[in-house]
């Protein structure tokens, strides 16, 4: 009965629980029948069989990982900045699809074949060049978008080679695109450039200036701000700017900035200039904090 | 061994993390805790993804934030959310991570197929990744975290939007993984890995409130662990004042496990052996009391 006492009192029962004490009366008095030969030869086949089973399926499910080259991966560690930059264009130069390179060059090169008109295909470079190349930033930084830069930032590089080798690849694709409508340009309305004495440099300058001054406004807003809203502020200054060169105003400093050699001529210099040193704050400045995570645990 | 000295995060006046210290040698390690106690913020912190305000973290003598680039190297980081180039495929996506790890095209392309038959996508390494389930995603997402062969394994809830037979696979392969590296899973499901963790660290109120093997904590809890049958009615009235652990209805009785210091006012109930589940409610609810 101590022993009953000592089970019930571990089950936060009264020990003189009568249907308790009932129940381990029956259960002491129950005697286990003896197996026989057969269940127990029945009982070792059952169990070889699962045994068996288990065994197979640990060796099986879990493929073992081999070693990667250590000395190679370890390798963009050891490079120098720039090299590692190079080194990334590549892959970066994956994320700008094909699909993304052929419609937006096609947009290009079809503004300047329906323009059919040697001043007016200029200008429409020059204000397409910034577009494509905001437009371009945007594709190329959808990581952010996407959600797959924290991945991204986990790779051995830092934020700034990253960025750096994105705005090769941002600043490449629009230079060659741009260069070839240049050379469309030249080609088919070469009156242009004999008779109103432009040169080619400063045809390239035209478009390029703006292309490199927006980029920096982007990067520089992205900063605070992101990507997604650096290129929309830069995209409202494009919009501002086109509104103005529509005025009278701005269409009489585009006539004068095409030909001469004041200030004025000399202001594609300065924004090219200005985006330059913007793009380089940029890269100075990113962190990878630059992404909010505060609010979340 | 993965080092952490008195690592200390603050987003402006908010501290989410105040002054963690551990040690993790190779093994299966798991970090739990309630949703936003940190956890997220401290595994951001291990992969060198944000700075900390304070502290230092190390990996086999590399330190964070100095040597960061040589850190990365070392580990494979899933995060809790992330996304993918939707018209990627999965070889494609894979590739871009191997070179972004700096691999050279030829170990890559060696290492994706390799990953890729490891998480089991294998058959649909050509579907673009748009058509894939999220389920799916966070299997290329573990993939892309074993590319590099690392020595330090961090993954935030790396089992959640898998099926229970991935699932199953997944901790098996985690458990296979730490026999030669430090895998830091920070999860909510920890029942299933249970039987596989060599330790496990409860992170709350922006400390580690424990850090230790799986029974320890289960010790912690024992006598706080208590067991009662009651009518729908009993459990409408009492449910407002008990903190449980686990609830099972049958035929309009509620089978409960409490959590409570001292024995509750309920008829029949009894002292149980504690789960793990019953143990993390209760370190959480003690420190919630205090």
């Amino acid at each position: 009965m101590d022993k009953y006492q000592e089970i019930l009192s571990e089950i936060d029962k009264d020990g003189n629980d009568k249907e308790m004490v009932d129940v381990l009366n029956k259960l002491s008095a129950y005697t286990v029948p003896q197996p026989t030969a057969a269940m127990t030869t029945s009982l070792l086949c059952n169990l070889k069989v699962v045994l068996q089973e288990n065994e197979t399926s640990a060796c099986n499910e879990v493929p073992i990982i081999k070693p990667a080259d250590r000395v190679a991966v370890e390798r963009p560690a050891s490079d120098s900045s720039l090299l590692s930059v190079l080194r990334l264009v590549k892959p970066q130069l994956d994320i700008l699809s094909w699909r993304f390179m052929m419609m937006t060059s096609l947009i290009i090169f079809a503004g300047i074949f329906l323009i059919k008109s040697d001043t007016n295909s200029l200008i429409f470079l020059t204000n397409g060049a910034p577009i494509l190349g905001l437009l371009t930033l945007f594709y190329e930084h959808r990581a952010q978008l996407y959600g797959t830069n924290e991945l991204e930032a986990s790779c051995p590089y830092t934020p700034a080679q990253l960025a750096g080798a994105r705005i090769i690849v941002t600043v490449g694709y629009t230079i060659i695109v741009c260069l070839i409508a240049t050379g469309m340009i030249a080609l088919s309305f070469s009156n242009m450039l004999v008779n109103e004495k432009m040169l080619l440099w400063k045809t390239i300058l035209a478009w390029l200036a703006p292309m490199v001054f927006f980029l920096g406004v982007a990067l520089a807003v992205s900063l605070r701000l992101g990507v997604m809203y650096g290129c929309g502020s830069a995209f409202f200054i494009w919009v501002a700017q086109i509104v103005f060169e529509q005025s009278d105003v701005g269409n009489r400093l585009i006539q004068i900035s095409l030909v001469g050699n004041g200030l004025i001529q000399r202001m594609p210099m300065i924004f090219l200039g200005i985006g330059l040193i913007l793009i380089a704050i940029y890269i100075r400045c990113l962190r990878v904090e630059n992404i909010d995570y505060s609010q979340e645990g | 061994m993965l080092e952490l000295s008195s690592i200390t995060k603050c987003f402006k006046n908010n501290c989410v993390i105040n002054d963690v210290s551990l040690s993790l040698p190779r093994g299966l390690h798991l970090l739990t805790g309630p949703n936003g106690a940190g956890k997220t913020t401290l595994l951001r912190i291990l992969a060198g993804i944000i700075a900390p305000t304070t502290g230092q973290v190390s990996l086999n003598g590399i330190f964070l934030p100095n040597d960061s680039v040589r850190f990365k190297a070392h580990m494979g980081y899933l995060p809790q959310k992330f996304g993918v180039y939707p018209e990627m495929t999965a070889q494609k996506f894979l590739r871009y991570f191997a070179e972004l790890k700096g691999m050279p095209a030829s170990i890559g392309v060696q290492k994706v197929e390799e990953v890729m038959d490891i998480a089991k996508i294998t058959s649909f390494h050509n579907k673009t990744l748009r058509d894939w389930t999220r389920g799916m995603r966070q299997k290329v997402g573990i993939a892309q975290a074993l590319l590099n062969d690392p020595d330090f394994l961090l993954m935030d809830e790396p089992l959640s939007g898998l099926d229970p037979e991935e699932r199953y696979y997944f901790c098996n392969l985690f458990s296979e993984l730490s026999s030669e590296r430090i895998v830091l899973l920070s999860t909510h499901i920890i029942s299933e890995l249970t039987a596989l963790a060599d330790s496990i660290m409860l992170l709350h109120k922006e400390k580690l409130q424990f850090k230790g093997p799986i029974p320890r904590m289960m010790e912690a809890a024992r006598g706080g662990v208590w067991l009662a049958a009651l009518s729908e009615g009993e459990w409408n009235d009492k449910k407002n004042e008990l903190v449980v652990s686990s609830l099972r209805a049958d035929k309009g009785l509620y089978e409960v496990r409490i959590i409570s210091d001292i024995r509750p006012e309920i008829t029949g109930v009894c002292s149980v052996e504690p789960t793990l589940e019953d143990a993390y409610i209760y370190l959480v609810s003690q420190d919630d009391s205090e």
